[in-house]
């Protein structure tokens, strides 16, 4: 071999090395280097992530029966740069979805301009219509592939419904459009309700379809908990209906009533009016939506004279027996004068100033009490701090400190006025009565379990504090057993076959500014039965009701309809009623009641 | 002239290397042949896959369907609807009266089994 030709041989050699040592460079760069950003890119064009939508969980009473759920639908999309034959296309949808012909034509001819194309072109995605019934949805897409119509797309959505409308409307809440919780339970429960979608990542074929042999990783989604509350929906039914009659009757400005089991707080029915369908909310006021049971304020009137009397019990500073001058019901203090709204009384015992409601008794109590013993055990009852309730919204009221009150401020916070409350407040203290001075913390949520039925977290009892010891409440109950008696202010509570305990209250309404309005009140009955071992505990409000011909007194007016309300639970719950209480003080209370007194 | 040896080599099959050639491209032919075939098999498993869960799914969603309008219309507000529109066919659900309603003391409990009884002499009259 020459020199020449070994040179040759050489620099071919060279060259070759070269060659090869740039395309392994570039080997490297693409396969290491560069990897990432090339993987991504075909990741993108051949693999999508779909996302696996969960359900939201279902709301439903003590024994089961759904009150919010969800009902799936379908949005109908339509690909318009598929469609070949558009007027076949706009007489179907016309025809199943009931839109006008105008309004779809104006939909259908939308564009969208193509950066790759550089020209516009029929757009790939017009939402034609959202929330569409699987029924309809389904003969849409029948007769679409029987008349071989292209471009029709049906995506798979949710609706939330709630079957029983209007009933339990404050406190089941309702969802947004983004399925969120807005009010009630769907609200505070939203953390366990809403579940969390899941995603899937899988390749795709040059045509779009998925490639299922090789889905790659996979979450599943997990299905929001069911929340169950301790409402129980007969109750509530019980409640409702008693309410609606009331309306009737007394076309008041606003009706709440609430029903709890005192011995663990148990809400067992809450209803307000005015009310709405929660299936049907556009265009409702905002006063309608309103839970009045946890952010109304009132003040409580004569429900309150409990507080009071087992105040000036537990300090020991009278008796039930103790006699209190009574100022024949006209009281001067501070420069004004109190007066009593029945009658003027003398000389009246504790336990008669709780029967016959006498304003000046209690004032004269709270007197003996002091400003700050007062203030403490309306504290202790609940008062001025939100109850706990497991609902959104709730307000704590109003209880002033000693030092902001007036001189005359003593002798009216005993008597209910002077103190903001929520009527949850205000059953919250009977059933603190009721349960022999032992407060619970009111619960709505009973339990929240996951599809299969497992329980995954549950509410027990709670226990606030022992507010008064059991020797306090028990002659305070004695004292409500005879308010709901001939003697006391509301026989027409009577609950035939049941010894009931009670607590009337007819409170004038305040005025913005400032004062009482005259001729505007707001009456209430607070009542348990059975006195001796309570099973519920109800409250019944009413504001600015028209009594007609009946007196202007809460025993006249929410006792009523305590007592239907009270009569229907008890059969409900299967409380068994005793023959020595079918009468009150020896006449049926159903004849009164049917003389309209 | 050929030299009488090297004709036989020339001449010779190689036969072992040819079989084993043979079986080679055979087994990596049959098992690319496999390997399409099983590749296929996956697609269609996958199909079926995707077929089996869209019926689920429709399955379900009409279960879900069902659920819905059964909750509606055996719920306390459609009742009541049904009621006030038709009160005679509604079952005809009245409240029962106080006065058809026998009220029956609680009973009295059954001792124990171990529990000590007064036995009664009485004697049925004869």
């Amino acid at each position: 071999m020459g020199v020449s030709s070994r040179k040759r041989a050489l620099w071919l050699g060279g060259l070759m090395a070269l060659g090869f040592t740039v395309f392994s460079w570039r080997l490297l760069d693409l396969q290491v280097n560069r990897a990432d950003y090339y993987k991504a890119i075909a990741t993108e064009k051949h693999c999508a992530r779909q996302t696996i939508y969960s359900r939201r969980g279902a709301v439903m009473d003590v024994n089961g029966v759904p009150l919010a759920s969800n009902e799936p639908v379908k949005t109908v999309v339509v690909d318009a740069s598929v469609v070949k034959r558009p007027e076949i296309l706009l007489e179907l949808l016309s025809k199943h979805l009931q839109i006008p012909l105008g309004q779809l034509q104006e939909k259908l001819t939308r564009q969208k301009w193509d950066a790759t194309e550089n020209k516009m072109r029929p757009a790939p995605y017009i939402v034609i219509k959202r929330e569409v019934p699987e029924q309809v949805a389904e003969a849409l897409r029948t007769e679409a592939a029987s008349k071989n119509v292209r471009g029709l797309v049906f995506e798979q959505d949710s609706v939330r419904v709630y079957p029983n409308g209007d009933m339990l409307c404050h406190v089941v809440g309702f969802v947004n459009r983004e399925n969120k919780g807005v009010e009630g339970v769907e609200r505070s429960m939203e953390e366990w309700l809403k579940g969390h979608d899941g995603f899937r990542y899988s390749e795709h074929d040059r045509t779009g379809k998925e490639m299922v042999a090789f889905r790659r990783m996979e979450r599943p989604a997990r299905d929001g908990a069911n929340v169950r509350l301790t409402v129980d929906m007969v109750l509530q039914d019980i409640v409702e209906s008693e309410l609606d009659a009331a309306v009737k009757q007394f076309r008041p400005k606003m009706i709440t009533c609430i029903v709890m089991r005192p011995g663990t707080g148990e809400v067992l029915a809450m209803a307000n009016r005015p009310h709405y369908d929660l299936n049907q909310r556009e265009g409702v006021a905002d006063e309608s939506r309103k839970n009045r049971a946890i952010m109304d304020m009132i003040e409580p009137g004569s429900t309150f004279k409990v507080v009071t009397s087992a105040a000036a019990l537990d300090c020991k500073l009278v008796r039930p027996e103790t006699s209190i001058y009574c100022e024949h019901g006209r009281f001067m203090y501070g420069g004004t004068t109190l007066h009593d709204s029945h009658h003027g009384y003398g000389d009246l015992t504790v336990n008669d100033i709780v029967v016959k409601s006498s304003n000046i008794g209690v004032a004269k109590l709270g007197i003996m009490l002091g400003d700050q013993r007062l203030y403490e055990y309306i504290k202790r009852f609940g008062f001025g701090d939100r109850t706990g309730i497991q609902l959104p919204g709730e307000i704590g009221g109003i209880v002033h400190s000693p030092r902001s009150w007036s001189k005359i401020s003593i002798t009216h916070i005993p008597m209910g006025h002077e103190v903001g409350a929520t009527p949850m407040q205000v059953i919250s203290a009977m059933s603190t009565i009721a349960n022999r001075g032992r407060m619970m913390t009111p619960q709505i949520i009973s339990s929240i379990s996951d599809s299969s039925g497992a329980v995954l977290a549950s509410y027990p009892p709670v226990e606030v504090r022992q507010v008064v010891p059991p020797e306090v409440a028990e002659p305070l109950v004695s004292a409500l057993k005879e308010v709901v008696s001939k003697k006391g202010t509301a026989p027409l509570a009577h609950v035939p076959g049941f010894e009931v305990a009670g607590k009337t209250g007819t409170a004038q309404k305040t005025s913005p500014g400032g004062g009482y309005e005259r001729g505007k009140y707001l009456v209430s009955f607070a009542g348990f039965l059975p006195a001796d071992k309570p099973e519920l505990c109800a409250l019944v409000i009413l504001d600015e009701p028209i009594p007609g011909n009946i007196p202007y007194y809460g025993g006249y007016i929410a006792g009523p309809i305590f007592s239907k309300i009270a009569q229907r639970a008890a059969r409900h719950l299967n409380l068994v009623p005793k023959t020595e209480f079918l009468k009150v003080g020896g006449s049926l209370v159903e004849n009164k009641r049917g003389s309209g007194q | 002239m050929m030299s009488p040896n090297r004709r036989k080599n020339a001449n010779l099959l190689p036969v072992a290397k040819i079989f084993t050639a043979i079986v080679v491209l055979v087994t990596i032919g049959g098992g690319s042949l496999y390997y399409v075939d099983a590749k296929n098999e996956l697609h269609r498993c996958g199909q079926r896959k995707k077929e089996l869960e869209r019926e689920l799914l429709a399955i379900s969603t009409r279960d879900e369907v069902v659920t819905s309008r059964i909750a509606k219309m055996s719920s306390f507000d459609s009742l009541r609807k049904r009621q006030i529109v038709d009160k005679e066919a509604f079952a005809r659900l009245t409240p029962v009266a106080d006065t058809l309603v026998v009220r029956m003391p609680e009973p009295a409990a059954a001792p124990r089994e171990t529990q000590v009884r007064t036995v009664s002499n009485l004697q049925p009259n004869r």
